[in-house]
């Protein structure tokens, strides 16, 4: 263990040349033992750089390091451990080391969803809603632990019985942001959070690309909910490109600013997301939806009335359903459409809401429940 | 023998009968005044020797001594120079009195010995009623306040030399020709609540505020018409008591912002300060431990607009004042207790961008906790009821629409608070359902059936605590009481979960 990290925190040499001279002596003790000599019979060694790691050949600061991990109970992953993911070695700068809180279990990877930090509702709700299918699937979300969409990932996943890998920019005794500090609680509790930083390291913006990379490298598909123009979730996905990853994007509206970054990742090739489904991990996503696709999108309302009605509803409640089916509406204008004045329209929709028939958004605007009613 | 003359001093919200005895002995012509009076009281004697000289009698060249009795009691105000005056008079053997019945005198001089009105008039003339006293001298501005007690005669005088000379049976006394009645209920400056559109639903919550005495918490963007809508809602308030109006004007004349110093105050106090407030101004304090805004909006609403800015302390303290119904202010000098019996209603924005639940709202769920939790729990908890201000689009209102008036609400909100002074009327200081205690809740909330079904699923599905369970139960009694109905229903039951849009945003909010 002393070794690996030894060899991680070698000045002069990154993770690439790392991998070059594990390639070519197996371990890391081997290197630590090696001449000057032999490390420059390396292919890409110059003579310096092996020089200059003949003279780090000291495991002090190793132990130092391994010592500070465990008075804080933090946990080593190397390269070469089983539950390292053969899927995140493909990263070339995939570090060697990595330090992690919580339990990394033996298949890891998991669908990665990141997005903007000031997110709207919509964004907020594709997180949500695709956090939360895949923890039902059992497939791990891999986020950030940022504000925003990464934190609505881990905290959807997390709420529905998931697993779920955050990906610190800083040491894992920090929590950034710090409003995350519960949440990062939990999700050691209920999966792991992992840095290749140093404890004590703090969020700089180098390190953010780094994580990054991470992420998309740990995810077999990567679902970017919102992006503006500049949004560091661009970045992960153009680290996902790189690695062949598929990347999903849900469609936002054009004159949005907030969903100009997903709309141009659609542009240049993302695959259109529009429901969990497509998170599946499997060769041929698309030939289920196709089928779907094809199907008329202009339901007739007959047809998208709950199909089982725990009891018989009174006329006005009859009335409300059918100005809603269409689309949702506020009070107002349920009031102009169905003729009923408000406060009676309050008296029926908050039994309605109860009883599971409708439910309020947040502007207010009321809407038919599509799934079962409540009771 | 010293003359003595019969005055009052305030103490809180109550006065309390003060014999102003003076003395004049030979010596050195000087003035002094003892009995624990303030710089107002001591400063009096400049005031009195420039009126005596002004008014034509002569004051004396010897020591006067002056004593403010009880004297271990502080006292403070100018409306003692009246009294010191006439005892001067008196003792220097200028004034005579001829009228047998024992005068009450309060009144501040002018250097030319005109009255000038002075503040605590009312409880000053209730003392003196209750002290026995038949007869009061006040300055003429405090008529209209004076005259509000009942069975005690009133005289109300512009000058010196006119008390001196009724005093002496000179002159008898001109009653004021003034009209002293002021009109049953002032209107309202014209503010009603058929000005405010497309809210009915959000005005029903308001009407069921007003009847059950509940709390109220307005949530909404910037300009939704929060405010608005808080100003209005004194309009419903039912008409204050006999009672109560003097209650609410002895405050007034205390804290001496008495309106055209005189007249009972008849509408419901609405005070709403402002969000930099200080603990103090709003509980009571400063260095004559005067009252604050909680004594000021007794009996009526006190409106904290950006309720989320206050300082945490200051709201912190309304908590007790708030259970207690009063509020002791205790000073070095003074410890006085002041009636705090208001509905408070209260407006903040959902989040601090101010849009939350709009396209334009782009804080995280963190943020709009946090924001949220700047209003600590046990004061969120006296709030029955929270609902959310939605923005009305203007486009949408038809010109001719029409909502409810102030007066059709507040008929509405007096059948329901009648309904529960009938239930609450052996029991002190309990008048509405929201003042219930848990075993009183259990007493007179009972239920139909389908009404406890309804809360049970409501209480599954968003989770509330027992307490909250008691809070709709109340809310939903004043439902009940608005249609006059024995049981609480299941559309009550409904209408009372509804109330309270906070909690239900919580349940909702993807956080840990």
């Amino acid at each position: 263990m002393e070794y690996w990290i030894w060899l991680n925190q070698l000045r002069g040499i990154g993770p690439v040349t790392q991998k070059k001279l594990l390639a070519h002596f197996k371990t890391p003790q081997r290197i630590y033992e090696s001449s000057a000599d032999e490390l420059a019979s390396v292919p890409g060694m110059g003579s310096a750089l092996a020089q200059s790691i003949g003279e780090a050949r000291s495991l002090d600061g190793a132990f130092c390091v391994l010592e500070e991990l465990n008075q804080q109970n933090m946990k080593v992953l190397v390269y070469d451990d089983p539950r390292y993911p053969n899927l995140a070695k493909a990263w070339p700068a995939t570090p060697l080391v990595l330090y992690y809180l919580g339990t990394i279990r033996k298949n890891s990877v998991g669908l990665g969803i990141v997005g903007s930090r000031r997110c709207s509702a919509y964004g907020k709700q594709v997180a949500v809603e695709a956090a939360e299918w895949l923890a039902q699937q059992d497939i791990p979300v891999i986020s950030g632990l940022a504000k925003g969409i990464d934190g609505y990932a881990h905290t959807a996943c997390l709420k529905a019985g998931g697993y779920t890998i955050a990906f610190l920019g800083n040491g894992l005794d920090l929590c950034y942001p710090k409003e995350h500090r519960a949440l990062q609680a939990a999700i050691i509790e209920n999966g792991a959070v992992i840095s290749r930083y140093l404890p004590g390291t703090k969020p700089r913006p180098e390190h953010f690309p780094q994580r990054n990379g991470l992420i998309s490298s740990w995810s077999r598909k990567l679902l970017v909910a919102e992006a503006g123009e500049k949004s560091g979730a661009l970045s992960t996905a153009q680290f996902a490109k790189a690695l062949n990853r598929e990347i999903l994007v849900p469609p936002h509206e054009i004159y949005r600013t907030s969903g100009q970054g997903t709309n141009q990742l659609l542009k240049n090739g993302a695959t259109l997301y529009l429901k969990p489904a497509q998170l599946i991990f499997s060769a041929a996503p698309f030939l289920s939806e196709t089928d779907e696709m094809a199907a008329p999108v202009t339901t007739s309302p007959s047809n998208r009335l709950p199909k089982r009605s725990p009891r018989k509803l009174t006329p006005d409640e009859a009335k409300i359903q059918a100005v809603l089916i269409s689309s949702e509406k506020n009070i107002q204008q349920i009031e102009a459409l169905t003729g009923i004045d408000q406060v009676h329209l309050i008296e029926q929709l908050a039994i309605m809401e109860l009883e599971g028939l409708v439910t309020l958004s947040g502007s207010g605007c009321y809407k038919l429940t599509d799934e079962e009613p409540f009771y | 023998m010293a003359s003595i003359v019969n005055s009052f001093a305030i103490s809180g919200v109550e006065a309390y009968l003060v014999d102003v005895e003076v003395k004049t002995i030979p010596g050195q012509p000087m003035i002094s005044i003892v009995g624990l009076g303030d710089t107002a009281v001591k400063e009096a004697r400049e005031r009195v020797e420039a009126a005596i000289n002004d008014s034509r009698y002569t004051f004396p060249q010897k020591k006067v001594v002056i004593n403010l009795a009880p004297s271990d009691l502080r006292k403070s105000g100018s409306h003692f120079d009246l009294s010191i005056a006439i005892g001067i008079l008196i003792e220097t053997g200028q004034l005579v009195l001829k009228k047998e019945e024992k005068f009450g005198i309060i009144g501040e001089l002018s250097l030319n010995s005109r009255l000038r009105a002075c503040s605590g008039i009312l409880p000053m003339v209730i003392a003196a009623r209750n002290a026995g006293v038949k007869n009061i001298i006040v300055p003429r501005d405090n008529l209209r306040e004076a005259s509000l007690v009942a069975g005690i005669q009133v005289y109300g005088f512009a000058a010196l030399k006119d008390v001196a000379e009724f005093l002496e049976d000179k002159k008898p006394y001109q009653a004021d020709e003034k009209n002293t009645e002021s009109p049953a209920r002032d209107g309202m400056e014209g503010v009603d609540f058929c000005d405010v559109q497309g809210q009915d639903g959000l005005i029903e919550y308001i009407v069921v505020a007003a009847a059950g005495g509940h709390n109220l918490l307005m949530i909404g963007s910037p300009g939704c018409g929060k405010s608005m809508i808080a100003k209005r809602i004194p309009t419903i308030l039912p008409s204050m008591t006999e009672e109560e109006a003097l209650e609410v004007t002895k405050i007034y004349s205390v804290a001496g912002i008495l309106k055209e110093k005189g007249g009972l105050i008849r509408n419901r106090p609405f005070r709403s300060p402002h969000h930099n407030a200080s603990t103090n101004s709003l509980i009571g304090g400063g260095k004559d431990a005067t009252p604050g805004e909680i004594s000021l909006a007794h009996n009526g609403v006190l409106f904290l607009d950006e309720i989320a800015e206050f300082g945490k302390n200051t709201l912190e303290s309304l908590r007790q004042p708030m259970e207690d119904q009063r509020v002791t202010i205790s000073r070095v000098r003074y410890t006085n207790t002041y009636p705090a019996s208001f509905m408070l209603v209260a407006a903040m924005n959902p989040c601090s961008c101010g849009y939350f639940g709009t396209d334009r709202c782009k804080c995280t769920d963190y943020e709009v906790m946090k924001y949220r939790q700047k209003i600590s729990g046990p004061i969120m908890d006296r709030m029955d009821i929270q609902k959310y201000v939605r923005p009305v689009d203007f486009m949408d209102l038809s010109n001719d629409y029409q909502g409810a008036t102030s007066e059709s609400l507040r008929q509405r909100v007096e059948a329901a608070r009648k309904i529960q002074q009938q239930r609450f009327a052996k029991i002190p200081g309990i008048n509405c359902n929201s003042q219930m205690s848990n075993q009183l809740i259990k007493e007179h909330c009972i239920l139909e059936d389908d009404g406890k079904k309804l809360l049970m699923l409501a209480y599954q599905r968003y989770q509330y605590s027992a307490r909250a369970y008691h809070k709709y139960l109340k809310v939903a009694r004043t439902f009940a009481d608005m249609e006059a109905s024995a049981k609480i229903r299941k559309k009550d039951v409904a209408l009372a979960i509804m109330a309270r849009d906070l909690e239900k945003d919580r349940a909702g909010m993807t956080v840990l």
